[in-house]
């Protein structure tokens, strides 16, 4: 499928800039928004360089395991603009932070009128109001456990987006991560939706908006045996707990044999002057579907090898569907800088602007846990006594409290100040309660 | 111009003041480390049952535990290899325990008889089955020496004596730490038995004339329940009909021992049961009413392919080992060390050592056949970089139980006396005042004169020569 994509890409590219062929050819440069653009004449073809840097520091109190505390460069990112032939724009991020060269959004927009527009990239699935959230725009540092964790992240596809006073919609098809193996065999791919019902009145300062998202993945083949790439698809998901500099996955949940992937997700987001409140719930629905017939060969030969399929069945077991959750909900007061505002392109809240201080406050849940067996030494048994396997799925769990300031200096630079607690239940490490206070200097052009 | 640089400056003042208060605070967060020592103090044990600690309280320390009667001297398991053990002075003959087709109990440690017998030669085609697909009679059939003397490892200790020695059974080994022998027919040297209706075989013994008086315990290994169904069962009635187990201490045999040598054999602690296996562990437990030492061995297998070792050798998972331990019964871990010729993975750094003693349990590591490995762990060497007290060993499984002996009867005492060993034994620091305890002091003792010659006195052992 991401040929497909990529090839849709380049016809878009290069079908867009064929039509901007009619635009004079001479490039004139200006300043709009304190921004360096670049335009032809006719303003057929237009285009602007930006840059976004974060620069955080974190202090971690720990519990059992050592974080380091200290400063990092969390973003750095290069991104060009460009909006060509009347209706389309286009949109290319790299992040070189940490020192590695990492893909963001890559992506060509048509727009169709005023209430739709048409992406072929690679971008976020649309799929929880915080996941497709841009990084910039936050309101905590980091976003909660329970979306970092089983939210869905940017992928090649290509979707469409309806906005109208009272709906929002987006769906569309997706193949793997830009940057998953290319040589484990089948590719995954997705179907991602997100639908909302709003009511925010035009001019004033209220309004909400409800509605669900929803995900189907198959996963990705994960290699080759004896020939074929179908006998163990791997599905996990991780999180590092809101954490700027230290990037240990305390919740981190590997489903082997995962066949099929659902997420479903309900959302909601209100606004009244200085206030916001915003939640979500997700939840993750993992079948798994082992090959048996891989997994029997494998195991013939062996001295104490099952003679027949029938007592290997017996001995392993089928593998039952995994089920995670999470649910958050934030509050957001400005203290200073006016009121929030609501963007109905996105279905998101904006961001303040120059002079505003914030505070805000998040309580997160996020389940990584779905066991029905006895835990020893890093897996399941039925039971000790007779050592009999049990297929549960252990990613541990946690409930957090997050407390933020920010202050936002200019439009494009912005001070972020973060407290937050999470206890954390897990078979993996002995950590019970972690603290962490973390800054960030953000700026972006 | 001026009032612009001014604002600028204003901008900037906000964020870099919040990031620089967070400099200091960032520079000294050192308040705990990933090292395994640090995480190790911070793993919740579980406590021990009275009875637990009472029978570690009268489990001796310090000894040396005849690994296999030996694997260096003499075929392993075999006859010759735990007589030379007991006469070498070892506290406790180990043996492996497998069962038979018909419910015997015989020594064997791998899964199949293809190493150490002549089965391929007996029974084509079947030499990778395990034990229990044969008979007691059929196994008796096979020649258990003969491959010792042809192993590239082993040929420099080969002796004729050892062509033909048969399988032993559990009361076998028993027979031979009480001071027997098994009574063989003069001509061809095969055992004497006799089979009844049923087709149960009997063995005989008679009084070992080359014995020296040394009474050994026996350590016997229990497997995979799922290998050897009821093999718990089985070995507790065995050891209750040799008069070696009973629910109260006064009905077991008294085996008459000789002061100033080895005479575990008739003291409550005569028996120590071990695995590796957590559900053998389990039904250790349950089976044997009156609690006897237990050891639960530890070996490691990263990646935990079959879920029956340990999956890490991180404090996580060793706690999480000892703690079963713990709840099901065991007083002794017994983890393996690192070094040649066996160069298993180092299950006994000195932090796994202090986690377990710090859950009150004994050590026994496996196995020591260097004088270096047994200095190592000893404390001899940890002592000087690490401080007095680091002897992270309370048992020692052994290939050498000579070297082992003259460990403690010559070289301690000899660095003791030039100042150079500052080896405590654990009993003293756990326990000063444990009752007659014969290996307590076992560095304390009188040097034994000359070293055990193992040669002469296999040679005087060995008689069985196929005629």
């Amino acid at each position: 499928m991401k040929k497909y994509i990529l090839l849709a890409i380049a016809v878009m590219s290069v079908g867009g800039y064929t039509f901007a062929q009619d635009a004079k050819e001479e490039m004139t440069s200006f300043m709009e928004d304190g921004l360096v653009k670049w335009s032809s004449e006719d303003k057929g073809v237009s285009f602007r360089v930006g840059a976004r840097v974060g620069v955080d520091g974190a202090y971690y109190i720990d519990d059992v395991t050592d974080r380091g505390s200290g400063f990092g460069l969390t973003e750095a990112r290069l991104r060009v603009y460009s909006s060509f032939a009347e209706n389309f724009d286009a949109k290319f991020d790299i992040d070189f932070a940490r020192n590695k060269v990492a893909i963001k959004d890559m992506y060509v927009r048509y727009h169709l009128g005023q209430s739709g527009m048409f992406y072929v990239g690679n971008f976020s699935e649309p799929f929880s109001a915080s996941s497709i959230q841009s990084s910039a725009d936050n309101s905590l540092m980091f976003k909660s456990s329970t979306v970092s964790a089983l939210g869905t992240g940017r992928a090649l596809g290509v979707s469409y987006r309806y906005y109208a006073d009272k709906f929002w919609g987006e769906a569309g098809m997706f193949s793997e991560k830009i940057s998953s193996n290319e040589s484990l065999g089948d590719k995954g791919w997705s179907f991602s939706t997100r639908m909302l019902f709003r009511y925010t009145p035009c001019g004033e300062d209220y309004g909400f908006h409800v509605g669900g998202s929803f995900n189907f993945r198959h996963a990705n083949a994960s290699g080759y045996e004896t020939g074929k790439d179908d006998h163990n698809r791997v599905f996990n998901v991780n999180s590092s707990l809101e954490s700027s500099i230290d990037k240990t996955h305390f919740l981190d949940a590997t489903v082997f044999n995962a066949d099929k992937v659902m997420r479903y997700g309900a959302e909601a987001i209100g606004f009244w002057r200085n206030l916001y409140v915003q939640g979500e719930y997700i939840g993750s629905n993992v079948s798994r579907n082992k090959d048996w017939e891989t997994l029997f060969k494998r195991q013939l030969g062996g001295l104490w090898d099952y003679d027949t399929m029938e007592a290997f069945k017996s001995w392993f077991g089928d593998d039952r569907d995994i089920n995670f959750n999470g649910y958050y909900a934030e509050l957001g007061w400005l203290i200073k800088g006016g009121n929030y505002s609501y963007n109905s392109t996105s279905a998101l809240m904006n961001r303040p602007g120059k002079g505003a201080f914030e505070m805000l406050v998040r309580y997160n849940h996020t389940d990584l846990d779905d066991v029905d067996g006895v835990w020893f030494d890093g897996r399941f048994y039925e039971d000790q006594a007779s050592g009999k396997p049990n297929n549960s799925v252990s990613g541990g769990k946690v409930n957090s409290c997050t407390v933020g300031l920010n202050y936002y200096v200019t439009n494009n630079l912005i001070v972020k100040l973060n407290y937050n607690y999470q206890r954390l239940t897990s078979y993996s490490y002995l950590d019970k309660n972690l603290n962490s206070v973390m800054c960030r200097l953000f700026f972006e052009f | 111009m001026k009032r612009q640089h001014l604002k600028l400056s204003k901008l900037f003042f906000v964020p870099m003041f919040c990031l620089g208060m967070l400099l200091p605070v960032t520079s000294c967060t050192k308040d705990v480390d990933n090292s395994p020592e640090s995480l190790s103090t911070e793993i919740n044990l579980l406590p021990l049952s009275k009875t637990q600690i009472d029978v570690i309280n009268n489990t001796p320390r310090n000894i040396i535990i005849a690994h296999r009667g030996s694997t260096f001297w003499a075929p392993e398991e075999t006859e010759a290899a735990m007589r030379w053990a007991r006469n070498a002075g070892a506290d406790y003959l180990e043996v492996d325990l497998q069962l038979t087709k018909d419910n015997v109990l015989i020594a064997l440690h791998d899964d199949n008889l293809s190493r150490t017998t002549d089965i391929a030669l007996k029974f084509p085609g079947k030499e990778d089955l395990p034990a229990n697909n044969f008979t007691y009679k059929e196994l008796l059939t096979l020649d258990a020496g003969s491959w010792f003397n042809n192993d590239p490892a082993t040929a420099a200790q080969a002796r004729a004596s050892f062509v033909g020695l048969d399988i032993l059974t559990f009361e076998d080994v028993i027979m031979i730490a009480e001071g027997y022998r098994i009574k063989r027919d003069e001509e061809d040297g095969k055992r004497i038995t006799t089979e009844d209706a049923a087709g149960k075989i009997t063995s005989y013994y008679e009084i070992d004339p080359e014995d020296n008086g040394n009474r050994p315990g026996v350590y016997p290994e229990t497997k995979e329940p799922w290998q050897f169904p009821n093999i718990e069962q089985i070995l507790k009635d065995e050891l209750v009909r040799l008069g070696w187990y009973a629910d109260n201490i006064s009905d077991m045999k008294n085996i008459p021992v000789t002061e100033g040598l080895v005479g575990i054999a008739n003291t409550p602690s005569r028996i120590i049961v071990q695995t590796f296996s957590r559900p053998s562990l389990i039904n250790l437990n349950k089976i044997f009413t009156r609690k006897i030492p237990t050891c639960f061995l530890l070996w490691l297998d990263k990646g935990n392919a079959s879920g029956g070792s340990m999956s890490n050798d991180d404090p996580i998972s060793y706690g999480a080992w000892i703690n079963f331990g713990i709840e099901h019964g065991a007083t002794i871990m017994g983890p393996s060390i690192s070094g040649k010729p066996n160069n298993y993975a180092n299950l006994l750094e000195p932090w796994m050592g202090d986690l377990i003693h710090r859950s009150g349990m004994n050590v026994h590591g496996y196995s020591f056949d260097t004088d270096a490995q047994m200095r190592e762990y000893s404390g001899v060497w940890y002592n000087s970089e690490l401080g007095i007290g680091r002897n992270l060993v309370d048992g020692w499984f052994t290939n050498k139980a000579d070297m082992s002996v003259s460990f403690f009867a010559n070289d301690l005492q000899t660095l003791f006396d030039a100042g150079e060993n500052h080896f405590q034994s654990n009993a003293l620091m756990t326990n000063p005042k444990m009752p007659n305890n014969i290996q307590e002091f076992k560095y304390d003792k009188e040097p034994v004169p000359g070293y055990f010659n193992s040669r002469e006195a296999l040679t005087k052992l060995g008689y069985y020569i196929t005629k």
